[in-house]
């Protein structure tokens, strides 16, 4: 390209006539066949495959979400109740009733053991 | 994809969603009518980046089987054409570096010479002597103010566009294509003053 031909030559070669010229060449020739042989390549069952991956993926990353929150609230409850059943005393089930329903059998200390009376006496050392 | 500059942006990209829930749904003529849509653009892209016409056609080949093992994974943010270009062009890169090595391989200084004797393929594809120059002037730039202009002017993207195709920002998009016309215009005043002497 010869600056006189295609740009006034006082300014030649400005930005905006260089930006003007690149947008005003010609296409490249595309290859003949070239669409015929990528459309020959496209495989035939290509579609459902991704589709089925794709979505088996998908249900495989809820499936293993859902089991993730399941495990952390199923330890948040024993937790909890683990936690409830310290506070409220030592208590347990007792034996099943005829009717086939159970009792809680609470066990209430009436004495507190003595820290100081835990062992016996000592003996008399004179 | 082919011009930008042309067209409403987003009826096109509803376009290409339709045509892309087409294909998944097993639609065989749909793929078709993407290759349609989109061989020509993408080919001149890859021929301008790798200036081969047998390495264009191979890479186009790549590009569209990469496409169509991805295509479930298109999410629709872009256009079905700035993803093909960015398929390519990553294409491009992975051979140009399987090339460089090989080439850097069998080089004995360590220099590497990559079609050195070979014709200008663009010479041959144009017929227009002028048009032919400034193909030629463009292929001197350096590989990151080529794309640029590649992508922009010849391709019509935008510089969003072609910052979701090379991955850069588009600021520095735009300071690499002024930087680039900078080039062209020392390399075409040199011609002209080479044969004016």
């Amino acid at each position: 390209m010869k600056p006189n031909d295609e740009f006034d030559h006082d300014e030649s070669l400005s930005d905006a006539a260089i930006e003007a010229a690149l947008r005003r060449l010609p296409p490249v020739a595309i290859p003949r066949g070239l669409e015929e042989r990528v459309v020959a390549a496209i495989p035939r069952a290509m579609p459902a495959l991704q589709r089925t991956s794709s979505a088996s993926k998908l249900r495989e990353r809820q499936w293993f979400g859902l089991a993730t929150v399941a495990a952390a609230m199923l330890l948040v409850v024993v937790s909890v109740a683990s936690w409830h059943g310290n506070r409220q005393g030592n208590s347990t089930i007792g034996p099943p009733r005829p009717d086939g329903r159970m009792i809680v059998v609470k066990f209430v200390q009436t004495k507190e053991t003595d820290p100081c009376n835990i062992l016996p006496p000592l003996a008399d050392w004179r | 994809m082919a011009n930008r500059h042309e067209g409403n942006g987003l009826d096109e990209r509803h376009a290409d969603r339709r045509l892309v829930k087409r294909i998944l749904a097993g639609d065989q003529q749909a793929c078709a009518e993407l290759v349609r849509a989109h061989h020509a653009a993408l080919y001149r892209m890859l021929f301008h980046l790798c200036r081969d016409e047998h390495r264009a056609e191979d890479l186009v080949q790549e590009t569209f089987a990469s496409a169509w093992t991805g295509l479930a994974e298109f999410s629709g943010a872009s256009g079905v054409g700035t993803w093909l270009y960015r398929i390519g062009y990553r294409k491009f890169l992975d051979a140009q570096r399987r090339r460089s090595s090989r080439v850097d391989d069998a080089s004995d200084d360590g220099v590497v010479r990559l079609d050195e004797r070979s014709p200008d393929p663009v010479r041959t594809a144009i017929a227009d002597e002028d048009a032919a120059q400034l193909y030629a002037a463009l292929a001197m730039l350096p590989a990151d103010e080529r794309d640029v202009v590649v992508l922009h002017h010849l391709q019509g993207l935008s510089f969003d566009e072609i910052s979701e195709v090379v991955g850069v920002p588009p600021g520095t998009l735009r300071w690499r294509k002024n930087r680039a016309l900078a080039s062209l215009r020392r390399l075409l005043q040199e011609k002209y003053e080479y044969e004016t002497e």
